[in-house]
């Protein structure tokens, strides 16, 4: 109680001192007021300053950064991430022509962190109302790690090796050579962007539009080089991959806007290429169950890449006032997802290629998806307090993807089988197509408070899934409230109920494999996954949502607030699969300003998502005892809980001449997984040193800014800025597993991130007119 | 499966036909229509209630002295006189947006309080009133389906967001780009009605609004749109490809979920796992995998790092072999591996 009637008192304190018009002046004044005739004087200096106030301010920053350590983490996406010194360069320069003159050019220049690796840049000009044009330029830094540890000689291009005293094993523990092959390496990659457009007011209320962007993506990601099929047979390494990619994009629109209609035509043109060759590597295992021109020294495998694609859209929308306040609008658009690129050969490995007798049935894909979306609403407000919205959507994803038997040689290690091989599949170009239909209306049963009632049907086609349709209806309550400007309350509740038609688990099974090979199955066995298991995202489910807020003003310098979300997904019909997930979410937020000149906010976030899902442990060489053990179940609890504090404040001082802000952000997460095993999965004499319960997963970040600027006069300013930033992330999937821990995986000993930042910044600002 | 050419030819251009159909449809009257903006041109009115001497006569009152000052307006295309499309282009000045206003600028005689401008832009008038004058302008392009979308039916008022008389209205294109590093101007208007997205972004794995990188606008046309949770494009996956177009294949070998539905996997706000993923690996994978051998078995904390640690529950997980889950284009790729 001491702390807050301190906080207050000094509160008031800054207020009567920072403000000439002291503490709570405003609430004090009163609205009405006499016009006085100004002298002639007053009035020339009233024109003069008004002249000045309408010319648009340029300036121009320019300064250093101090960065305390290094760190990854820290400087991913602000390119903050070394140690020492960056130049800090800010600019916008911008002319207008006088506001009050018949003309209308103008021109502006910005520039934002131009001496970081986050640099941008963005030009425009033009002549309002008749043509604006502009270009952009900007370079976004990813940093993913910087102490990735590999054997593999040749990062970032097409060929990884290993070193030439390399000591192969069937383990990562039989790598003898290692410790002194490791070499460091970073993970990261930046994205360039440039483009420009210009847009264009013809007559007759037509506007044309059109941009062309560039991005650029270079750098390296961790991905695996596996050589073996999956399961017992298959060794990976973690390596470094490169990446260089092209995105190319097009947009053009014409607009036509009249008072009550408005209609837009587009283009849009996306073309995705990709530069990177297939990475190929030397496979560093031996294994007795390869083929042995996969072991090494002469083993090796190839990746494919992600395949250079194109998007055309066509596209129409519109809007229609119809009168007594209705509106109707719709769009549609049509697309064409093209893809062709050049397959690479089933494997890299000579010998392998020589038992191929099914060759690649195609050279290329010849993918294609057509999309096809469409929407149609009417929104509706004929009587004062009576609002009705309907709505249809439309979303297909025709898959005209042709398709071919592949008889696959699994991570280029073995020879090619036959067409009765479980390695012979058939591929699966996926449909997709969504109809949505909504209903809302809304009556206001008391000044400003609304009561709203609504319904939405979804259904939802899959070709190749296991479930053929999914529909799913949802019935929504509302209430609004804004009864006077001192509260505002939001309550709303939807329930919704979706139901899958037969759940057929074998048929993506039997579509993507052949006949042959399904003869070599007996009947009882016929499946691919369990057959209990049912999909989440295409499953019976009901779903309980409901969420609200409040808003409270006692002051009118005093806002509190309070706002929460609830999900409660139950899957009823699922035995094996998710089972349950909830979220639940709330918000307290405050603002206060004591005076003019001071703001203070503060809020605090919890949520929480868990999940339960139960599986069945069962061994493709002793499937139907194993399926018809209960003691083989598994259940597995997951709880993701966030607590995030924010507090910050505003304030100006001497007259507007010095500004001081700062915030301070504390996240907090733990993550927990409770896991039950059945009787027959508990080891009847547990091994020494096994871990019998999953540590928490938790991360905390703690962040303070405080950045202060004093106007020096009219043109020069100094601007002081300081930051903090701590993250401290514990999690088991990372922390304590190098190299060597997992025995068939050889991995890079990449651990949680951790840091403690400091950054101070100066910089002087010159601004003109 | 691919199906019989006419079929496809057909519905190309049955969707061609409706968008010049629509060209056809919308009356000429939209195309021809005299802009109400001319009309309002002309000289005001005293009789209809509007004040006289445009623009000056408000700032002979209204200027940077007042609580909310005015006089940034005149650095923004809103005031600028020679674009007849403008609010200032018309001789009505301020009350192309506050309406007729005469009474507000007549003299107030004695101690009687000053009657309001027409329109209000405070809490206490009605959003959909404060939105009249602004879909005058603003109806086509973004704003093409603001009507009866999410924040037009929550009463959200284009000035609960918008900054007219400043000089620079932090929701606009670009204006993340004042001097300051870690800048999210328009993300944290957004966050002020969504808080629960203000926490996300400090997760461990997040989008860069934190640091002012992206903006929410990226994703979300707050003006209303046809694609679901205002999305600014079709779909969600489509909206993912704007910047994820390595991702949009079509594969050879396509991954279902990820096909249909980013979010099937991924939680696009800010999540405690790597890569934005919604659930920790390898349980996310098991939610839909349960085949014999690896992929159902029981992952307990037996796999952490000690005597048998599991392949399939550290670093990658599940990724550490099937990399590719996005989809492969290899041959010899149905596993994902390649």
């Amino acid at each position: 109680m001491k702390r807050t009637i301190a906080v207050l008192f000094a509160a008031t304190l800054v207020c009567t001192f920072s403000s000439p018009r002291g503490f709570l002046a405003a609430e004090e004044e009163d609205f009405s007021f006499e016009l006085e005739a100004l002298s002639p004087e007053e009035q020339a200096r009233n024109e003069a300053r008004r002249l000045e106030l309408s010319l648009p301010t340029s300036w121009i920053e320019f300064g250093g950064y101090w960065v305390n350590d290094d760190s990854f983490k820290f400087g991913d996406f602000t390119g903050l991430e070394d140690e020492g010194f960056e130049v800090l360069g800010n600019l916008d320069l911008r002319r207008r022509a006088p506001w009050d003159s018949d003309e209308t050019w103008y021109w502006r220049l910005r520039g934002a962190n131009l001496g970081l690796r986050s640099r941008s840049l963005h030009a425009k000009g033009g002549w309002q109302g008749f043509f604006d044009a502009w270009l952009d330029f900007r370079e976004l830094p990813k940093f993913r790690n910087s102490d990735v540890w590999t054997p593999y000689r040749g990062a970032g291009g097409s060929l990884l090796t290993l070193p030439p005293n390399w000591v192969a094993g069937s383990s990562t523990t039989d790598f003898l050579k290692l410790e002194e092959s490791l070499r460091r390496d970073e993970i990261k990659h930046r994205r360039r962007d440039v483009g420009g457009g210009f847009s264009l007011i013809l007559p007759w209320n037509l506007k044309l539009e059109a941009s062309y962007n560039r991005e650029t993506k270079e750098g390296r990601k961790l991905t695996s080089a596996v050589i073996g099929s999956s399961g017992g047979v298959r060794r990976a390494a973690i390596v470094p991959e490169e990446i260089d990619q092209d995105t190319q994009e097009i947009d053009v629109s014409l607009g036509l806007r009249g008072e009550r209609g408005q209609l837009q035509l587009g283009y849009l043109m996306s073309h995705f290429d990709n530069n990177a060759d297939p990475l190929v590597w030397e496979n560093a295992f031996v294994f007795s169950r390869w083929d042995p021109s996969a072991d090494f020294p002469d083993g090796r495998g190839r990746k494919g890449t992600a395949p250079d694609n194109v998007f055309h859209q066509i596209s129409a929308a519109g809007g229609y006032d119809l009168g007594w306040n209705t509106r109707i609008s719709g769009d549609i658009a049509l697309g064409w997802m093209r893809q062709d690129e050049s397959f690479v050969p089933y494997t890299v490995n000579p010998t392998l290629a020589g038992s191929i007798t099914s060759p690649l049935p195609r050279n290329s894909l010849d993918g294609e998806i057509d999309t096809t979306a469409m929407n149609l609403r009417i929104d509706s407000r004929p009587i004062d307090g009576l609002r009705f919205n309907a709505r249809f959507r439309y979303d297909d994803r025709d898959n005209d993807t042709p398709r071919d038997l592949f008889i696959y040689i699994p991570g280029d290690s073995t020879r090619q089988a036959g067409i009765d091989s479980s390695r012979a599949r058939i591929n699966r170009p996926y449909d997709y197509k969504v109809k949505e239909y909504s209903l809302e209306a809304g009556y206001q049963v008391w000044h400003r408070t609304e009561l709203s009632v609504g319904w939405d049907f979804e259904e939802i086609e899959r070709s190749f899934s296991e479930v053929a349709e999914t529909k799913e209806d949802t019935f929504k309550v509302g209430l609004s409230s804004r009864p006077n400007k001192y509260v505002a309350l939001r309550l709303a509740g939807e329930h919704s109920s979706r139901d899958a038609s037969d759940y057929r688990g074998e048929f993506p099974f039997f579509k993507g494999t052949t006949t042959e090979h399904l003869l070599t199955i007996s009947e009882d066995e016929l499946f691919e996954n369990h057959p209990d298991l049912r999909k989440f995202y295409e499953m019976d489910r009901e779903r309980d949502r409901i969420r609200g807020s409040i808003n409270i003003q006692p002051i009118e310098r005093l806002s509190l607030g309070f706002a929460f979300e609830s999900v409660n997904d139950d899957y009823e019909n699922t035995d094996i699969g998710l089972l349950h997930s909830r979220m639940l979410s709330y918000t307290f937020d405050a603002s206060f300003s004591p005076c003019d000149d001071l703001n203070t906010h503060a809020f605090y976030t919890f949520e929480d998502f868990r999940t339960r899902q139960r599986g069945h442990s069962f061994l493709g060489n002793n499937v139907l005892p194993g399926l018809a053990d209960p003691g083989r179940r598994w259940v597995a609890r997951d709880v993701d809980a966030t607590d995030t504090f924010g507090l910050g404040f505003d304030l100006t001082l001497l007259d507007g001449r010095l500004t001081f802000e700062a915030e301070t952000i504390y996240s907090r997460s733990k993550g927990s997984i409770g896991f039950e095993t059945g009787a027959s999965l508990t080891p009847a004499v547990p091994v020494p040193g096994t871990p019998t319960a999953f540590p928490d997963a938790t991360s905390h970040l703690f962040g303070a800014t405080a950045a202060a600027r004093y106007r020096i006069d009219d043109h020069f300013s100094v601007r002081l800025g300081y930051a903090y930033e701590r993250l401290d992330v514990d999690d088991w999937s990372f922390d304590r597993v190098g190299p060597t821990t997992l025995a068939n995986v050889l991995s890079t000993g990449v651990t949680s991130p951790e840091y403690a930042n400091h950054i101070a910044a100066v910089s002087v600002i010159y601004e003109f007119r | 499966m691919r199906k019989p050419c006419s079929a496809r030819i057909f519905g190309r251009l049955l969707g061609c036909s409706i968008m010049a159909g629509a060209l056809v449809w919308l009356p000429a009257e939209v195309a021809l229509a005299e802009s109400e903006r001319e009309i309002l041109a002309e000289s005001p009115a005293p009789e209809e209630g509007y004040a006289e001497g445009g623009v000056e006569a408000c700032l002979e009152c209204h200027d940077e002295t007042d609580d909310s000052p005015v006089l940034g307006i005149l650095q923004t295309p809103h005031a600028t006189k020679g674009d007849r499309r403008s609010p200032f282009g018309s001789e009505l000045g301020c009350q192309s947006c506050h309406g007729a206003s005469g009474e507000h600028a007549r003299k107030v005689e004695g101690d009687a309080a000053r009657p309001s401008v027409a329109i209000h832009f405070v809490p206490e008038t009605k959003a959909a009133v404060q939105n009249v004058p602004c879909l005058g302008c603003h109806q086509g392009g973004d704003q093409m389906h603001w009507k009866g979308s999410t924040h037009d039916t929550n009463e959200v008022a284009c000035a609960s967001c918008h900054q007219v008389h400043a000089a620079e209205d932090p929701m606009l294109e670009h204006a993340d780009l004042r001097p300051e590093i870690w800048n999210r101007a328009q993300a944290d208007t957004c966050f002020g009605c969504h808080p629960q997205q203000r926490a996300q972004l400090h997760r461990v794995s997040a989008h860069p609004l934190k640091e002012g990188q992206m903006r929410c606008s990226d994703c979300h046309n707050a003006h209303g749109s046809t694609g679901p949770s205002l999305l600014t494009r079709s779909n969600v996956n489509e909206t993912c490809y704007q910047c994820h177009a390595e991702k949009r294949g079509p594969f050879l070998w396509e991954h279902a979920p990820a096909r249909e539905d980013c979010s099937n996997c991924h939680e696009p706000h800010g999540s405690n796992h790597p890569s934005l993923l919604s659930n920790r690996g390898p349980y996310l994978c098991q939610q839909c995998h349960m085949a014999p051998f690896h992929p159902s078995t029981a992952y307990s904390a037996g796999g952490l790092p000690g005597p048998n640690p599991a392949d399939q529950m550290l670093t990658r997980h599940c990724l550490n072999c099937h990399t590719e889950v996005h989809g492969s284009n290899h041959p010899s790729g149905p596993r994902f591996t390649r």
